[in-house]
């Protein structure tokens, strides 16, 4: 024990703690760039560094843009994060009333003990499905990687055939290069580059970050005369950590929701904070103050989005499914340092899973101390105008992917991929089911072939086999009850079926 | 009229997902993956789910198409609609010829860098790419071209200095 957290408090993984959890709180405190972006813009900055700082930077960031997500919705009634969507409700009200010292202490609070409870639940729960992992074979695999793609449309909403579309061109992307069972070449087209397939990181990088340049150039662009200055002062907190944690039950609730909706894969923060919420007002003595600055308010959906944090990691670590797209990039982390995640993690890699479970604590102690001391800070993050960051994460996306492999091929396919990501955003494609296909494409490929030489080339086996048969109708279930419901909506004249 | 304009929209990009798995499925792969001699008689060749991919593709790109087409004529059978559509409502605010292209002239500027960057190397392509986005962009204040500027030096010294990443 004392041996793990040796390992784990090393000055330099502490600074990359420290590090990652700063550029994540800046990153998510800037409207409309997200934890995927946090994660993706960092990700470059692992390859040349130890494995374990690599991955404390990028769980730090992943960590603290959930967070930082809450300081723009609270000073600038914008969310930076989607997670942050319901901090707004009540965050905004109460900085207006001159409290925003409270709101984002509350906030702070609330993030540190969502986070804190999901890293006990990642503690306890991953070894115990890691056990239930052992009796899983191919078909079952299969199954799970199938699970993870609907999951993944699932986060589309009611965009289904959009959400498949996109889910299949990653799968189809993940085909690219020599085939592992046969050493053939597959789509290849003469480039000796593509040998070992697409650079997941390269397309990250791509699809996330430098597509959103494109897109924010034209926001950017038209509102050039505006100016992103804060309409709200900023003033010191006077509350007591103790009134926030007085809040217990709405901590105790959210956290719990958390922690069950996060190891779902497919869901995220942005489901749970609005659910905490909606079940806080729901259950609180007085639903009306909630809308107009009240501390419940803030503490449920804060507690809850970090609370997925740890949760989300739940079912990478044991299974190596991504439970949404932040968490495929880290995959696309821990494939550049040569770890697969999945059970033998359990079993051969434990260092990996210790020093992933313990650094989420510290990150989640660090994270507090930040935000106590840089509040204000970072708080002056969301005046940086876009026109500046523009440029800076175009430059950090080209010698990012350079960086990969320190190729310039890898560039061509980062600026390609981004041009790619920009023109479906345009027409309204979710990009998270691609990533997760991506990244989920040579496991299913590979655990189809192993099933179907189990059965001698039946693929009747994903039905007679118990676990493989739920997986796989509960994946279905999940794709087309978006569908049915708006079907039924539509019979009883409420609207139409989105495409 | 802006639903409209967004099923439109939603055709041509189904229309173009069908036409794309097509191509896959019926040239690309078969010119892109070899099988080998010995590998033809087994189920499941290097070709095999590559082609379930793309017949998939093509399977939602119909379903997608056909289900956008209802909803297509069912709007334009909505007589509130077709009343909107004859008298020309404008339902988007309108946007300059320059607002419409600055995200490909951006691309066009990121492709610029990314073709300089390889040839003439980070510093150089850095020092003429970025105030030309600056400037394009519509930033007038000289001391965002300063910020910008720090910033790429920073990313030099992190990535050459300190991840000794032979940047060129």
């Amino acid at each position: 024990m004392i041996d793990i957290i040796k390992n784990i408090l090393t000055f330099e993984n502490i600074l990359m703690m420290n590090v990652g959890v700063a550029a994540g709180i800046i990153i998510g405190c800037l409207p409309g760039l997200n934890v995927i972006f946090a994660i993706a813009v960092l990700l470059p900055l692992t390859f040349g560094m130890p494995s374990i700082a690599g991955m404390y930077l990028l769980l730090g960031a992943y960590c603290g843009a959930i967070y930082g997500g809450s300081i723009s919705a609270i000073l600038i009634n914008t969310p930076g994060t989607p997670s942050a969507c319901a901090t707004v409700f009540d965050g905004y009200p109460l900085a207006q009333q001159g409290r925003a010292g409270d709101a984002l202490k509350t906030a702070l609070v609330a993030s540190v003990v969502g986070g804190l409870v999901s890293c006990f639940a990642l503690l306890f729960f991953a070894p115990q499905l890691a056990v239930f992992s052992i009796k899983i074979q191919a078909p079952e695999f299969f199954a799970l990687c199938i699970f993870g793609v609907t999951a993944a449309v699932g986060i589309a909403g009611e965009q289904i055939f959009k959400g498949v579309i996109m889910a299949l061109l990653g799968l189809l992307m993940s085909t690219v290069g020599i085939d592992t069972t046969e050493g053939t070449q597959r789509l290849m087209f003469g480039h000796i580059q593509l040998m070992a397939g697409l650079k997941v990181a390269a397309v990250m990088l791509g699809v996330f970050a430098l597509s959103e340049v494109m897109s924010k150039a034209q926001e950017v662009y038209a509102t050039r005369r505006g100016s992103s200055a804060i309409p709200i002062t900023f003033t010191k907190a006077n509350i007591k950590t103790r009134e926030i944690l007085s809040h217990w039950k709405e901590i105790v609730m959210s956290s719990v929701f958390g922690v069950i909706i996060g190891a779902i894969p497919g869901t995220g923060g942005a489901i749970c904070a609005m659910f905490s919420y909606n079940t806080a007002k729901r259950m609180s003595k007085h639903p009306e103050q909630f809308g107009k600055g009240c501390i419940e308010g803030i503490v449920a959906p804060e507690c809850g989005n970090n609370a997925t944090s740890g949760a989300t990691l739940i079912p990478l670590l044991t299974l190596g499914i991504p439970g949404d797209a932040a968490v495929a990039v880290l995959i696309g982390a821990l494939t550049m340092q040569g770890i697969t995640p999945g059970l033998h993690l359990f079993t051969q890699d434990k260092v990996w899973v210790n020093a992933i479970m313990g650094g989420l604590f510290a990150i989640n102690i660090l994270m507090y101390f930040q935000g106590a001391l840089f509040i204000r800070l970072f708080a002056n993050v969301t005046r940086i105008p876009m026109v500046i960051m523009l440029p800076c994460i175009m430059i950090l996306c080209v010698v990012g992917s350079f960086a990969i492999n320190n190729a310039s091929f890898d560039v061509i396919v980062t600026i390609l991929i981004g041009f790619l990501g920009y023109v479906l955003k345009k027409c309204d494609y979710p990009i998270a089911p691609m990533t997760i296909g991506l990244v989920l494409g040579n496991l299913a490929e590979t655990n189809l072939r192993r099933a179907l030489i189990m059965s001698n080339g039946s693929p009747l086996i994903f039905v007679t086999r118990p676990i493989s048969f739920v997986i796989l109708l509960i994946s279905f279930i999940s794709l087309f009850a978006p569908l049915v419901k708006h079907t039924f909506d539509k019979i009883r004249g409420k609207g139409g079926v989105a495409v | 009229m802006e639903k409209i304009k967004k099923i439109r929209k939603d055709i041509v990009s189904m229309s173009v997902f069908l036409a794309g798995g097509l191509c896959f499925a019926i040239w690309i792969i078969p010119a892109q993956i070899p099988v080998r001699g010995n590998q033809g008689a087994q189920a499941f060749t290097s070709r095999t789910f590559p082609y379930i991919i793309t017949y998939s593709i093509c399977v939602v790109a119909v379903l997608g198409l056909l289900s956008t087409i209802l909803q297509y004529r069912k709007l334009r059978s909505d007589p509130a609609m077709r009343e909107k559509g004859d008298k020309g409502e404008q339902a988007f605010p309108v946007k300059s010829t320059m607002e419409i292209l600055i995200p490909y002239i951006i691309f066009g500027l990121i492709v610029v860098y990314g073709v300089l960057f390889r040839s003439i190397g980070y510093i150089v392509a850095t020092v003429i790419i970025l105030p030309v986005m600056l400037f394009l962009l519509g930033c007038r204040k000289w001391m965002h071209y300063v910020c910008a500027g720090l910033f790429a030096a920073m990313v030099y010294v992190v990535f050459k200095i300190l991840l000794l990443v032979p940047l060129p």
